[in-house]
């Protein structure tokens, strides 16, 4: 008898391959990866088990977190001491701006006052460290160690001191995960620094962004800075985005094609900030 | 040979074993590039190497079933990796019938055949890919992957023996 079983379960034997079963199963995959394209049923799917991930997640951070402690416990004083200064002059100049800065503030209170503008929307910042893993299955993912507890809301915009780095898609109790900027579906409206040309610019799944259809009679060079338009209210006018690197002919030269390369990478610094509207 | 109850248990468990190693693998940074052309699949010359050392029983329904919990665990599209293990296991079953692969050179010659075959099906299934696929980063991948089965193949080699 058990002879019998194992001979019906050996492995790859003729009897086991069917067919009409392969042929379903490959249909199924077939379908299961169209429909996903079209409904983002994955998305939905890891959205629902977000929570049962985060512990894994944080397995994979403790081998660094341990080395980041290890590294803290064991810093000299002469290094301490040298970042201490080195502090103390970012410091300084940071309240040379700040002088600066709030005049400039004032003066377009007054300026708005004047023209009667209404004021714009209040944000401010809650920073972040950004934490492993970095990828999965070598495709570049971003997770925080911020999330709920801390008031981070899903498709809140995240930034660097370089510029946006993308929008929160999943947020845990503890952790959130991050749409990089330049992931496959990634759309932003964004207009030129001196705020013609309102455009949307796509990421394209390479380090690289793009608007793929740009009218032709409209002016645009190389090296053009693009920020964010504020028109979609999901993230606030004038957060860098990228420059110009290349624009090529599309269509029979009826449109351009633009090359932006963003000006935050999301692993140039350990943390970033998410951005949420003042209640 | 024909296996016993035990030893497919025990099999069972040294597949699952390699499939969470492969798993945590994959979300490690390991060839630290800031870009995402580059990438070693651990989960496709796993599978290729579970096929080519017979270490487990599998079944059409099972392999799907395998390649949908791949998809749900790697965050990747549904059914990309379901098709891919399919297709990995019709070329494999393909060449089985015609020739009898008994050392483990020939082994391992399989082993990096599927594995090539089954990074190109991954890509090209795969959406989010396909905008920037290039065959040089395709061969280049493959390669890596082909590395990473050699490694499971070693391991899993040395434990059967």
């Amino acid at each position: 008898m058990a002879q019998q079983k194992t001979q019906r379960l050996r492995l790859f034997t003729s009897t086991n391959f069917s067919f009409l079963h392969f042929c379903l199963l490959i249909l199924t995959s077939i379908f299961l990866i169209g429909f996903d394209n079209k409904y983002q049923l994955s998305e939905k799917i890891h959205q629902k088990i977000f929570f049962l991930k985060s512990p894994f997640y944080s397995i994979i951070n403790l081998p660094w977190d341990f080395y980041e402690s290890l590294e803290f416990f064991y810093t000299n004083q002469q290094s301490l001491f040298n970042e201490n200064i080195a502090l103390k002059e970012k410091v300084q100049n940071l309240e040379f701006s700040l002088q600066q800065l709030e005049s400039a503030k004032l003066e377009n209170a007054q300026l708005r006052k004047t023209l009667k503008i209404y004021n714009l929307k209040n944000f401010s910042t809650i920073p972040a460290e950004i934490r492993l893993p970095i990828n999965i299955n070598e495709k570049n993912k971003l997770f925080i160690n911020k999330g709920e507890s801390h008031e981070v809301i899903q498709g809140a915009p995240v930034i660097n001191n370089e510029g946006l780095i993308g929008q929160v898609i999943f947020v845990g109790k503890d952790l959130s995960e991050v749409r990089p900027l330049h992931s496959s579906n990634f759309v932003i409206n964004a207009s030129l620094i001196n705020g013609k040309e309102n455009v949307f610019i796509f990421g394209n799944g390479s380090s690289l962004l793009e608007i793929p259809l740009f009218p032709i009679h409209r002016q645009i060079n190389i090296g053009d800075i693009f920020i964010t338009s504020g028109i979609d209210k999901i993230y606030p006018k004038g957060i860098k985005i990228g420059n110009v690197i290349e624009i090529i002919e599309e269509r029979k030269g009826q449109f351009l094609k633009i090359i932006i390369k963003p000006f935050a990478h999301p692993q140039t610094y350990s943390t970033v900030s998410v951005i949420r509207e003042k209640l | 040979m024909k296996k016993t109850q035990a030893t497919m248990k025990k099999e069972l468990q040294v597949t699952s074993f390699f499939y969470i190693l492969a798993i945590i693998l994959s979300h490690l940074p390991l060839l630290l590039l800031n870009n995402s052309f580059y990438h070693v699949d651990f989960l496709i010359p796993l599978f290729a190497c579970i096929l080519v050392l017979e270490k487990h029983v599998l079944t059409l329904f099972k392999i799907f079933l395998f390649g949908l919990l791949t998809d749900l665990l790697l965050g990747s599209t549904l059914g990309v990796y379901a098709l891919s293990f399919l297709l990995i296991f019709t070329v494999y079953y393909f060449f089985i019938q015609f020739i009898a692969f008994k050392t483990n050179m020939q082994k391992l010659g399989l082993l990096i055949f599927i594995t090539f075959f089954g990074v190109f099906v991954e890509s090209l299934t795969n959406i989010e890919e396909l905008n920037n696929l290039a065959i040089n980063h395709l061969i280049i991948n493959s390669l890596l992957s082909s590395l990473a089965g050699g490694f499971f193949f070693l391991i899993m080699s040395l434990k059967r023996s």
